[in-house]
């Protein structure tokens, strides 16, 4: 914003170009994200047949249907004849909501530790729990399947839950990053006033860190709800089947449905979608504020 | 005095220990035993997806697993399409940064524009994947209509290519908002004295902006690297099997989950993957000291 005072241009013709073409710049990039959403959106109203028969097109010369939707929401279980799509985003509110709230409130525990607390083996823990964001991956799959697999967790819940509870690297980094700026004076007072490092916590340092914990319990829940390779290596039967793992089967089961497909897509969506409407301040803000550096 | 000062020390270092302790506990347990586990486990023989029966190889034969692997044709072939998805980083942050230029202009709407751009990366990879499967689609796709050709784009030659454009689609949200976050904090003096110097706004980008967002520029290559080398989402939801298209993730998962289970492969591919990881990112250090600057902002 202050960036802004200097590049102001004596002639007002010149900037007014200027930012013509910032906005011209800024609308492309827009376009190109909108622009997708806007067809998919288009095509999960028409028929199967207006779909797939000639070249593209926007509308369906048998105009609008919500058949797509229809045959989306009627992809039911064989036997309870519940919608998968209610049953898979039950999976993922477990899967997603007891992690996230359990790592945050860990994760900042620890955070606290680090950011207010001297000890010994703060340097030492800190770099180990940081250095876990080196790791790829794909070197834990093989071992920890067969870790849970000897633990009988396959087909269950647990390997989706349990590993996240404990707090995770991005997270502890970003709200430490956020208590350095809780005054030191504050935190005397709560010990003068004879609260424990525990009361501290969470009567002084919880309340003043709400804006960061939604940032990180948002990021946490979307990276839940939106996970794939997981439930597709631990989930073989279909009734524990996640939203995205519904979303995956559902396309064999629409077939040549195109519209079906999209409108599963738009469903399966739109809660983030209306999730990020809402607390889009905290996600912009939580990312910006990070300020990673290696 | 002393006393009470020194019972506060080791009341500090208790609850400190205890507080910051609990994920490194699950860190050990969930990420460090399976790190070590990947590291045995690809010199056993492992029958099947279970742990027991699995015993080491005789020590002539200890590297049978990697042998099969560097043998196999299949996991060179994940390998350089994982190559060709890296080519996508730096295109992914050339565009980040010249739309978050675009947004510290300070102009009325740029929030807006902030939170539009960031879309496409709080949306699910399997839902998105399978809308720009629809938008590529060979006869129907809006894409194709749009350039008047036909491209085969999920043909076995291009598969990569289009993966590739779908990751920069959904991940320059979130590059762009770290850069915006970095270039806001672009000392502003240092910016005008270059402009009363009588540098053009090209020089001003060039020497002064740029540099001071290195640190940022160097976070997002290595974490990207690291990250494109997971990808798996996007090929595995159009093609189950892994016939047209493969990364290293994918190899991997196959080795467990598909045809007979060969664990230790599945680990010393993982490992191999491991060791080019951390040679690559040993390199980006190495050159980063060229490059990044931390003390221009």
């Amino acid at each position: 914003m202050q960036a802004n005072e200097m590049t102001k241009k004596p002639k007002k013709n010149h900037k007014h170009l200027d930012n013509a073409l910032v906005y011209t710049g800024l609308i492309v990039a827009s376009l190109l994200v909108v622009l997708p959403f806007a067809i998919v959106f288009m095509t999960s109203f028409m028929t199967a047949e207006d779909a797939t028969t000639g070249g593209f097109s926007l509308i369906g010369q048998s105009g609008m249907t919500f058949q797509g939707y229809k045959e989306f929401f009627n992809y039911k279980d064989y036997y309870t004849g519940v919608p998968r799509f209610l049953t898979g985003l039950g999976s993922t509110m477990i899967t997603s909501l007891v992690p996230t709230l359990a790592s945050l409130f860990f994760a900042a525990l620890a955070a606290f530790a680090f950011a207010k607390i001297r000890f010994r083996m703060s340097k030492v823990f800190f770099n180990i729990i940081l250095f876990t964001m080196m790791i790829p991956g794909t070197i834990l799959m093989v071992p920890h399947y067969l870790m849970y697999e000897s633990f009988g967790w396959i087909d269950t819940y647990l390997p989706l839950i349990i590993p996240g509870l404990f707090g995770g690297a991005s997270m502890i980094f970003f709200l430490r990053q956020f208590m350095f700026g809780i005054p030191d004076s504050l935190i005397e007072a709560g010990k003068v006033d004879g609260l424990t490092w525990f009361g501290i916590f969470i009567r002084v340092v919880l309340p003043l860190t709400v804006p960061a914990l939604l940032a990180q319990g948002l990021l946490s829940f979307i990276t839940h709800y939106n996970a794939y390779l997981g439930p597709r290596l631990y989930l073989k039967s279909r009734d524990l089947a996640t939203l995205q793992l519904v979303v995956a089967n559902f396309k064999d089961a629409a077939k040549f449905n195109q519209p079906a497909i999209m409108a599963c897509c738009i469903v399966t969506i739109l809660p983030i979608l209306i999730l990020y409407t809402i607390f889009q301040k905290y996600f912009v803000e939580g990312i910006a504020t990070t300020g990673m550096k290696l | 005095m002393t006393i009470t000062k020194s019972k506060k020390a080791r009341s500090d270092e208790l609850w400190g220990t205890l507080f910051a302790g609990i994920p490194v506990l699950g860190l050990i347990i969930f990420t460090y035993i399976p790190l070590l586990m990947a590291v045995i486990m690809s010199f056993m023989e492992v029958p099947g997806l279970t742990l027991r029966g699995a015993k080491f190889f005789p020590l002539k034969q200890i590297f049978t697993n990697y042998v099969t692997v560097i043998k196999d044709q299949y996991f060179w072939k994940s390998i350089l399409n994982n190559i060709i998805l890296m080519i996508g980083l730096p295109i992914s942050i050339v565009l980040s940064i010249a739309i978050a230029e675009l947004l510290t202009k300070g102009l009325r709407g740029t929030r807006f524009f902030k939170v539009l751009l960031f879309v496409p990366y709080v949306c699910s990879v399997t839902a998105t994947t399978f809308m720009w499967n629809w938008l590529l689609n060979y006869d129907h796709g809006v894409v194709n209509s749009i350039l008047g050709k036909n491209i085969n784009w999920f043909g076995p030659d291009l598969f990569i290519w289009s993966v590739m454009i779908m990751t920069v689609w959904a991940t320059c949200g979130y590059r762009i908002l770290l850069f915006t976050a970095a270039m806001t904090n672009v000392n502003s003096s240092l910016k005008e004295a270059a402009a009363v110097d009588g540098a053009n706004k090209l020089q001003i980008f060039g020497h002064v902006t740029l540099p001071s967002i290195t640190p940022t520029i160097f976070y997002i290559l290595v974490m990207g690297t690291i990250g494109v080398l997971q990808e798996f989402t996007r090929i595995q939801v159009l093609d189950p099997t892994g016939a047209k298209c493969s990364t290293v993730v994918f190899y991997v998962y196959k080795k467990m989950l598909v045809g007979t289970p060969e664990a230790g492969v599945g680990c010393a591919a993982s490992i191999i993957l491991a060791l080019l990881v951390a040679l690559l990112t040993k390199l980006h250090f190495t050159i980063s000291k060229k490059w990044v600057s931390y003390d221009a902002s």
